[in-house]
């Protein structure tokens, strides 16, 4: 308990020398390349990519939802790792790692269930179904939201560190379950186009723009995140400045 | 036939393009504030720290 005491009051203070250096105003490369991918894309997709002839324009949501739903798996994938390794190193930067990815993560399942929502009305006639493969994706932004909320509940760093690490872990479960629900449920949903053990069943133009957008969401992620660590990095510095 | 439903695609690239903002000017506004109130407290503290 003591060791452990110590070893975080040393992480707050080795935070706090590095804190103020990351708190220099920089010029953010990375974000920069991000949004220019993500306009490309958006570029590709509207103009240089054919329209599908059964679905119409709606089918070109397909370029922003799955790609969103990626993120978002990531995202908590990467809350569940670090939140693991916390665990076992209690690292607090760990811990803010964990918290960053689960905000970013939450911001792109909220896209996800907003774009599958716009795809379906044209596509289904509903805005929503309590489908499996929905229902489940809703369950998930609900059990990161309330990742959030236990956050901004707990005073205790540490404890606040600790219980969000089990609900971080545990909330990741359900990405596997997720991605085989339409498989192991009758659902609305479609299935993998890419994701699936025989060959991609798009055109090559498609192809391209869908993997793009992949590539391109991915590397807005790891802006975002790169931009919130930063964040969460000063706002440790000011937490140890006035001795919270 | 193709069907006509181009608004709601133009309005998922428009929530997406919103949302992204929001989130990222959020993340600035945050940062900029807590570097205002760690300079405050810099200042506070004094030269010698």
């Amino acid at each position: 308990m003591i060791e452990t005491a110590t070893r975080e009051t040393m992480n707050r203070s080795a935070a706090t020398s590095d804190e103020h250096a990351a708190a220099r105003p920089t010029f953010d490369w990375l974000f920069v390349l991000a949004v220019l991918a993500v306009i490309a894309t958006f570029i590709r997709a509207i103009f240089f990519t054919p329209m599908d002839a059964l679905q119409g324009p709606a089918q070109k949501i397909y370029y922003v939802h799955p790609p969103s739903a990626w993120v978002a798996f990531l995202a908590f994938g990467v809350v569940a790792v670090a939140s693991i390794i916390y665990l076992w190193m209690k690292d607090p930067r760990l811990d803010r790692l964990a918290e960053c990815s689960a905000e970013v993560g939450v911001v792109f399942t909220t896209i996800t269930l907003i774009t599958g929502s716009l795809w379906g009305k044209p596509i289904w006639g509903t805005w929503w179904t309590w489908d499996a493969r929905l229902t489940s994706t809703l369950f998930l932004w609900f059990i990161y939201v309330g990742y959030l909320i236990l956050r901004g509940a707990v005073e205790d760093p540490g404890m606040r560190a600790r219980y969000s690490a089990v609900l971080g872990i545990l909330g990741s479960l359900l990405i596997p379950f997720i991605h085989l629900s339409v498989y192991l449920f009758r659902t609305l949903h479609p299935m993998p186009i890419i994701g699936k053990p025989s060959r991609p069943s798009l055109p090559n133009d498609m192809l391209v723009t869908f993997l793009m957008s992949f590539c391109a969401f991915t590397l807005l992620y790891v802006a975002l995140l790169r931009a919130r660590y930063r964040l969460a990095t000063d706002q440790a510095a000011l937490d140890a400045e006035e001795g919270r | 036939m193709i069907p006509n439903n181009a608004g709601y695609y133009h309005a998922a690239y428009i929530i997406v393009a919103a949302v992204h903002v929001a989130y990222a000017a959020s993340i600035w506004w945050r940062r900029r504030s807590v570097r205002e109130r760690l300079a405050a407290a810099a200042a506070r503290r004094g030269p010698r720290g």
